[in-house]
């Protein structure tokens, strides 16, 4: 048991000892000034104090802006709207060009396709449903 | 919202792929028009339905996003499983996707949902296989 006691009070005297001794040649000499940096550059203080901040600045915002800029544009109710109009299914415009269709149409020639479009009314179509929001 | 394209590669994908669903799931004909609209839409709506190539087994939805106008036309084939209550219905939920701004998703699911209404049921006296 002794000995045990006496393996134990070295563990913990050995390395404060160590760190001691180590010490003390960092006592030896107290410096009486600061010691004196190496000049900088003009450009150097610009590149550290305002290209890291800005470059910063710059990352920040890309990862920001980054999603929406992978989505594209959005819809925003209220704003104008300029794009091209766009068909899904069956397109009215082409089957306008259809034999079978111009016929029943009996659309007087000259006119545009779309202001055409607003008159026509057949009795076929009565059903469905509207929005505006 | 800057000129030339209303939607995105993958938000026209989605779209034609409701298009193609609803077709497939009702057996009548969708057609979807984004764009400007040219006096009331109701009228303009009808319009184009008229002129497409088989008006009676058509749907023709219209939105017009700078008008803010939403119209669903069903011809009169359609109507006997669509009715106006059930257009109605899809027409407040797209309604809903197009205030909150989401222009391409509520179409696609408005159509899913208007292929699903329109759902022709299967007459089993006539072929009990199908």
């Amino acid at each position: 048991m002794r000995s045990r006691t006496t393996i134990r009070v070295l563990a913990v005297l050995g390395p404060v000892l160590a760190v001691v001794a180590a010490a003390t040649p960092a006592m030896a000499e107290t410096p009486a000034t600061w010691p004196e940096p190496d000049p900088m550059s003009t450009l150097d203080a610009l590149l550290i104090f305002g290209g890291i901040p800005v470059g910063l600045a710059v990352t920040i915002a890309l990862l920001v802006m980054a999603p929406s800029v992978a989505k594209g544009p959005r819809y925003r109710p209220g704003l104008s709207w300029w794009a091209t109009p766009e068909w899904f299914g069956e397109s009215a415009i082409e089957g306008e060009r259809r034999p079978a269709l111009a016929a029943g149409t009996g659309a007087a020639g000259g006119a545009t396709a779309m202001s055409e479009v607003a008159v026509t009314q057949p009795a076929m179509s009565e059903g469905g449903a509207g929005a505006r929001w | 919202m800057p000129a030339g394209e209303a939607f995105t590669p993958d938000q026209r994908r989605s779209i034609d792929k409701a298009v193609r669903a609803a077709q497939e799931a009702s057996g009548y004909a969708f057609s979807v028009y984004v764009g400007v609209v040219h006096g009331e839409p109701r009228a303009f709506a009808r319009g184009l339905h008229g002129r497409l190539s088989d008006p009676a087994n058509s749907v023709l939805v219209l939105v017009d996003p700078g008008g803010r106008a939403l119209e669903i036309v069903t011809g009169a084939q359609v109507r006997r499983n669509l009715e106006a209550a059930e257009a109605a219905l899809v027409a407040l939920s797209m309604q809903q996707s197009f205030a909150a701004g989401d222009l391409a998703g509520g179409i696609a699911s408005g159509v899913y949902q208007l292929g699903d209404h329109a759902h022709r049921p299967i007459s089993l006296h006539t072929d009990p296989h199908a």
